[in-house]
């Protein structure tokens, strides 16, 4: 049985405004003498409800196997504790309810980090894992699909919106969702699963949609003369409005944003890389524009043109990021890539490292992973500092992230 | 959803760009306005930016627009609800009838009383407010003050909008003369009682949102219904933005409770009465809390005006002003031949008569308010029952402490009790606030401005403001 | 629909003959040509179709005989001068029916004093047989009663006993205002059925004379020869004959050559659109002469005056009269100024005093009168003094945008200052300004200036000067709250608010018939089954509620 986001109104939050109840179109919300209450058969997410209301106590959620009932949230002092589900969700310190696939793919994009315990943040937010796998997908439905990238840029990118509606589907900054690629390979197989970083946090692309964004580059290569394009990414690149996905997931439990406002956020990247970048940034930005932690973001593309997000993220303030952008095809500059930037950028580097606060995560291309390595080996050396010590201590301590593909 | 032209100097979904006439009468009161604002308006902190809501669009989704500005910058604007195609008029002589896009001339005198009556009300907190700042137990309070006065400053804005669009010259000049009144002024006060009362401290705010704002949401729901369309989604809007005064009273008032429960508990005292003990500890005593609501609740019952009323009947009949939520009510809507209990005191006791239903709708919007009141008070009972206290709060007796309507003469205790002057007299510090019980609040006022801290005698809220973290800071005053 | 255009081969009720300069004027009611259904006119009782006849009679002896310089008076039937209002009728009309049909027929007297005062043309009046009630109140409004000595021949006023009603149209005031009679007299006479004859008639000034049925007719002669050579009007010459108004009747009002009247049925409001001259105004009185009933002061005051009488008659639920003009102001004003210049030919008085006429009749119409002032108007002259006739008057203080037109102007002749005084006596600005002297001292100042929105408003010529922001809903919003109140509160509170300052008998006239005769008409008394004036004829005694009031 599928889990379903239910959606709540909390009894000690609420003032009883009526405000909800009559903004609703569809007459989804009622209430009793005691308290306001949403009908779960009624209700389509459409979310009118949430801005008009004064308290933020139309703003809550449960993730349940079968909707709380009017007569039982009439009953409620409090809202319920959130229930685990655990037969339907494993986690990624459990291998073994991890899908082969899945998990194949998983510690490929990690292998960077090594050997050894992975760990999220401390102030992770828990994150549910496989809800959805192929046996049992999610079915979302296309809401937007837009080409990112110039048109003559040799990489297309497209920013893909996928709507949940009423299935849960939970996932935090750095999450993974899998698509499964219709019909099957040559050899009568179904397509293998692929994996994209959420680009959305986690109240959805548009705040508290069920919805979610993915960074998509149509993968083009040739075969003996022939231009092909990868399966998946050719599918969800070509889809239009309104169209079905089947989707897994979500996946991955430690790469994934520190919470607490003081955490300084190292983000590199490469190409559609700054997928989970764009979730975490955005979420700062949302719900916490005035954190004290910085967030610093290396970016490496060919040209403007090809990077993805340029002109949104040209426009977010200093205060709230700080950008590094980095081509290495611009005409009449030399060529420059992320780990030259990063050593320009040493002392500032440095002061951060020394911060207990500080995460490194790095997503993109393998062919950076060495580089930045590197580089940052050269940042700590500069400035009396060992990487080869503190690449280890930060990754025990969930503050160092590797995913390259 | 209706565009909104932000390049205008006023926002607005009512077409002003178009409306030369509007627009040249809004632009002429505007420099008014602002005069207003700065001369009665908060004392200090205009010069600091304040994380606002601002009301960009009437879509759902758009019309709350969270960011950091300086109040006289708030971008005041006029707004409407989306315009419900094929409404009809919901109650009275014209039930069934198209609404109105224009003032009908034979209501246009009762239409603009009601509108600059309610208009009145709106700068009056305003003013009313005005000192608080100096005194706020925290960033989040301040902002939550801010954020009232500017939409209490909005709400005239609505008002002035439907005086200048609607009402010609007379409603011009009505609508100067709604800057010109100010709150407790010997010679030119506000209209009504309760909008010259001092708001001295900050319980006194909560209640004051808690109970008069919530009159204001009572009058707005009733104008809400009205048959002149152009009142009816002015106030639709403006219930959006009530809501939030409400939300300010009833958890301004429950965070003061939990905060003085949750003191007691720590240190033992189980007594709520054991006063001088539990003001010791820097919080509210629930005694005085209770008298309080005694006081704010009867000032507020005022407003709604005597029980039986010719006024009244006249605008529910002419289809401007119905009764709460008119359209869920199942009757005919038109009163002609209905009764409604009204309660009346005969010699010492109390006894409900059925009067013309017409005559006594200021009563039934009461009873539907004093409904309301009691569930909050009862969601405040929680906080003590949870903490284990035995004390419970109540809404007085709605005969007590009445200078308006039929209880005005009386002499009523809380409980409902008949008494004589004298005895009344001897009692009245039991129940409602003294000189002491001001002087003790008062000392408590000390201003907190450190981001994520609180003043000793207030918890801090559950959740943040558009759920920022609780070190937010809210009002940026340090630069 | 009642016409209140006739003409004399239309007449069924009055004929008249000219001998030398006096005009003998015969009442001999056909009792057949009734306007309603359910009477007969016997007796020479007569209705508003009779009085309609002569009123157009009346007007034309003016107009078209210059060479008539009095008229006399008398009846066509040998032993009944006139039996007064049918009684019948009376009892059948609707209540506005009577009150109207009352107000028409005091007008239409006060026209015939009018003109034995201010024309040269004097009415006298021969009484053979009984003058009963409106009958009598019709020799009242001669300055000259002649009764036959005959032994039966009598004036009457018998309303009281017989009708539990008033003599209203004028009698009981005519009786003491005009004729002075002493006031013990006047009751005694007011509840004598059969009237007083003879020359107790003479003692109690009742008539002015008597005379032997033998010598009634000689001394008619004598009388009216005496009246005609005290007249200034010319001895001989060409009147102006009264033709055919052009006239458009359709759903939404009626189209005359200089006046639009606009219905509109859901407002309940009639728009008055008066044009302007065309081309220059004529030399002199001669030249207006020739002109005739094209001049344009006399066309637009036959047709005014016609509307006005259509819409009091036959429109009684359009509660507001709005008036527009449209024209060139400087024209209007050269007009006034031809007119007030030439005066004193017969002609231009004859006009000028038919302006006065029609602006009172406006004085007393029971409707709301607003005036609208907007680009293009031409109020100007006697057309300014639509805006001291209306309750109120709105001028739009400059232009309408998008619209070329020049802001209107307002413009004051001597029209406003002694040719058109109203019932009291007094000019309408004498009245306005009955508390502040020194305003219309101010505004006599204006005369020939041309006065925009702010500065009219200013002189405190008009109500209210809005700009073209507020212009559209400003007046929406009068005439839609107009709409809303009582019509019966409107009429008494306009009626008061418009006469203020002293009574003349005129005003009483009107004041009195409102006041009183109005409320006598809707009580049981006079009206109910049981009333007198249903029980009238029957055989069977009125039942009087004995309470008095």
């Amino acid at each position: 049985m599928a889990l379903l986001r239910q959606h709540l109104i909390d009894p000690e939050v609420c003032i009883r405004c009526n405000t909800c109840e009559e903004t609703c179109p569809i007459d989804a919300i009622t209430h009793n003498d005691d308290n306001y209450v949403v009908d779960a058969d009624i209700c389509n997410f459409c979310m009118d409800c949430i801005a008009p209301c004064p308290t933020g106590a139309i703003d809550s959620w449960r993730t349940v196997q079968t909707p709380y009932t009017l007569e039982a949230q009439f009953s409620w002092e409090e809202l319920p504790e959130e229930a685990e589900h655990p037969e339907e969700s494993g986690t990624e310190t459990d291998p073994a309810h991890l899908d082969d696939e899945v998990d194949r793919i998983m510690e490929k994009a990690r292998s960077g980090l090594g050997a050894g315990k992975l760990v999220p943040p401390y102030s992770a937010a828990h994150p549910y894992v496989q809800t959805y796998t192929r046996e049992r997908p999610a079915v979302a439905r296309v809401s937007g699909n837009y080409r990112l990238t110039a048109d003559d840029a040799s990489a297309e990118i497209h920013h893909i919106v996928l709507e949940f509606g009423s299935q849960a589907f939970p996932v935090l900054e750095g999450q993974s969702i899998g698509v499964i690629p219709p019909g099957t390979d040559d050899r009568g197989r179904p397509h293998m699963i692929r994996l994209y970083s959420v680009a959305s946090p986690r109240e959805g692309e548009r705040p508290n949609h069920n919805n979610v964004a993915l960074t998509v580059k149509r993968e083009r290569y040739e075969v003996d003369g022939q231009v092909r394009y990868g399966v998946c990414s050719d599918y969800l690149c070509g889809l239009k409005r309104g169209d079905e996905v089947q989707v897994t997931g979500p996946f991955g439990s430690t790469f994934l944003m520190p919470n607490h406002p003081e955490a300084n956020i190292i983000m590199i990247c490469t190409g559609t890389g700054s997928a989970p970048f764009r979730a975490m940034t955005e979420r700062r930005r949302r719900n916490m524009p005035a954190a004290p932690g910085k967030l610093l973001l290396f970016f490496g593309a060919r040209t403007p043109g090809e990077l993805p997000y340029h002109g949104p993220l040209k426009k977010l303030p200093d205060s709230l990021i700080d950008k590094e952008l980095v081509f290495s095809r611009l005409p009449d500059a030399p060529r420059e890539y992320v780990q030259d930037r990063i050593r320009q950028r040493a002392r500032d580097l440095a002061e951060l490292l020394k911060d207990d606060n500080t995460h490194i995560y790095i997503c993109g291309l393998k062919g950076m992973e060495q580089g930045v390595d590197e580089a940052l080996a050269d940042v700590c050396r500069l400035h009396g500092m060992d990487w080869s010590t503190l690449r280890p201590s930060m990754r025990e301590s969930g503050r160092f992230h590797v995913e390259t593909y | 959803m209706e565009m909104i032209n932000y390049d205008e100097k006023i926002p607005n979904n009512v077409n002003l760009s178009q409306d030369r006439r509007l627009q040249r009468a809004l632009e002429k009161w505007h420099p008014g306005y602002i005069d207003w604002w700065l001369q009665a308006g908060p004392e200090g902190f205009q010069d600091v930016p304040v994380y606002l809501r601002t009301a960009v669009g009437v879509d759902p989704k758009g019309w709350a627009q969270f960011g950091f500005v300086k109040m006289p910058d708030y971008r005041w604007g006029i707004f409407l609800a989306p315009k419900e195609e094929g409404r009809t008029i919901p109650f009275g002589r014209h039930k069934g009838e198209p609404v109105w896009q224009e003032v009908p001339g034979e209501y246009r005198a009762m239409l603009r009383r009601l509108i600059a009556i309610q208009g009145d009300t709106e700068p009056a907190s305003v003013e009313q407010q005005r000192h608080l700042g100096k005194t706020a137990p925290s960033l989040y309070d301040l902002r939550n003050l801010f954020q009232v006065n500017v939409e209490e400053g909005r709400h005239l804005w609505a008002m002035v909008y439907l005086l200048h669009a609607y009402f010609g010259r007379d409603g011009r000049e009505e609508a100067e003369a709604l800057l010109q009144r100010r709150s407790g002024d010997e010679d030119r006060p506000r209209v009504l009682g309760a909008f010259n009362e001092d708001t001295p401290d900050w319980l006194a705010f909560f209640m004051f949102t808690f109970f008069t704002d919530r009159d204001g949401k009572y009058q707005l729901e009733a104008l809400a219904q009205s048959g002149f369309d152009p009142l009816s989604r002015t106030c639709r809007f403006m219930l959006t933005e009530e809501a939030h005064h409400m939300f300010v009273g009833e958890t301004g008032v429950m965070r003061t409770i939990e905060q003085t429960v949750t003191r007691m508990k720590e240190t033992g005292i189980t007594d709520p009465y054991d006063v001088d003990r539990i003001r010791e500890l820097g919080v509210i005593d629930l005694p005085t809390i209770q008298r309080y609501i005694n006081f704010h609740f009867t000032v507020s019952l005022d407003l709604f005006g005597s029980e039986t009323s010719t006024n009244a009947a006249n605008a529910f009949n002419a289809g401007l002003k119905g009764r709460f939520q008119e359209v869920k009510i199942d009757d005919d809507h038109q009163l002609v031949n209905d009764t409604y209990p009204v309660l009346h005191l005969d010699g010492d006791t109390f006894r409900y008569v059925d009067e013309p239903a017409l005559s006594a709708l200021n009563a039934r919007l009461r009873d539907d308010y004093i409904k309301d009141c009691g569930s909050g008070v009862g969601r405040w009972n929680k906080v003590i029952t949870k903490a284990g206290i035995d004390f419970e709060l109540k809404l007085p007796h709605q005969a007590f402490n009445r200078q308006v309507g039929q209880f005005a003469e009386a002499h009523v205790s809380p409980e409902g009790d008949v008494l004589d002057a004298a005895a009344w007299e001897a009692r009245r510090d039991d129940w409602l606030p003294d000189q002491d019980d001001y002087a003790f609040v008062a000392s408590l006022m000390k201003p907190v401005y450190e981001p994520g801290r609180f003043a000793g005698w207030i918890a801090p809220p559950k959740v943040g403001i558009n759920k920022q973290p609780g070190d937010f800071e809210y009002v940026q005053i340090a630069e | 629909m009642i016409d209140f255009q006739t003409h004399p081969a239309k007449y069924r009720h009055w004929s008249y003959t000219i001998e030398g300069n006096v005009a003998y004027l015969t009442m001999d009611v056909n009792e057949d040509a009734t306007l309603f259904e359910g009477y007969q006119l016997k007796l020479n009782s007569y209705d508003l179709g009779v009085d309609i006849e002569l009123y157009d009679v009346t007007q034309r002896l003016r107009f078209e005989h210059p060479e008539v310089h009095s008229v006399v008076l008398r009846s066509g039937k040998a032993n009944v001068f006139c039996a007064g209002a049918n009684i019948r009728m009376l009892g059948g009309a609707a209540h506005a029916h009577k009150v109207n049909f009352c107000k028409f027929t005091n007008e239409t007297r006060n026209g015939i004093e009018d003109a034995s005062r201010f024309s040269g043309q004097r009415y006298l009046c021969a009484v053979k047989g009984v003058s009963a009630g409106g009958g009598y109140e019709l020799a009242l409004a001669t300055d000259h009663i002649i009764l036959a000595d005959d032994g039966s021949s009598a004036v009457a006023l018998p309303e009281v006993p017989l009708l539990a009603v008033l003599p209203g149209t004028g009698g009981l005031t005519r009786l003491t205002d005009k004729r002075k009679v002493r006031r013990d007299l006047a009751d005694v006479f007011c509840t004598l059925e059969e009237g007083v004859r003879g020359q107790r008639a003479v003692d109690w000034r009742l008539v002015d004379e008597i005379a032997p049925s033998s010598k009634l007719e000689d001394v008619v002669r004598q009388r009216a020869a005496e009246f005609a050579r005290q007249s200034d009007r010319p001895t001989s010459g060409e009147g102006v004959v009264f033709t055919p108004l052009q006239r458009e009747f359709t759903e939404h009002g009626v189209r005359y050559p200089h006046l639009q009247v606009d219905i509109d049925r859901t407002r309940r409001t009639a728009e008055l659109i008066l044009s302007g001259p065309e081309g220059e105004p004529p030399a002199d009185g001669e030249a207006i002469r020739e002109q005739g009933v094209e001049f344009w002061g006399l066309a637009l005051a036959r047709e005014l005056d016609d509307a006005i009488l259509h819409l009091r008659t036959n429109e009684p639920e359009i509660g507001t009269l709005v008036f527009l003009t449209r024209g060139d102001l400087d024209r209007v004003a050269a007009f006034d100024a031809a007119m007030l210049a030439n005066r004193d030919h017969w002609l231009v008085r004859e006009i000028l005093l038919y302006w006065k006429r029609v602006l009172k009749r406006l004085d007393v119409t029971s409707r709301t009168l607003f005036v609208l002032v907007e680009p293009g108007s031409c109020y100007a002259g006697l057309l300014a003094e639509l805006l001291f006739a209306a309750d109120r008057a709105y001028m739009l203080d400059g232009q309408f945008e998008d619209d070329d037109t020049p802001e209107a102007r307002i413009r004051l002749t001597e029209s406003s200052f002694g040719p058109l005084p109203m019932s009291n006596d007094l000019t309408r600005l004498q009245t306005r300004f009955l508390g502040e002297p020194e305003t219309l001292e101010a505004a006599q100042g204006l005369i020939g200036r041309d006065l925009n929105g702010a500065e009219a408003l200013e002189a405190g010529l008009v109500t209210s000067a809005p700009d073209d922001i507020d212009w559209e809903d400003e007046i929406r919003i009068a005439l839609e709250e107009r709409a809303s109140f009582s019509p019966d509160a409107l009429v008494g509170m306009e009626a008061n608010l418009r006469f203020a300052g002293p009574e003349t008998m005129e005003t009483r006239i009107f004041g009195r018939l409102t006041a009183w005769q109005n409320w006598i008409f809707q009580r049981p008394n006079a009206v109910s089954d049981t009333g007198a004036l249903r029980r009238y004829g029957t055989g069977e005694r009125p039942e009087y509620d004995k309470v008095r009031v």
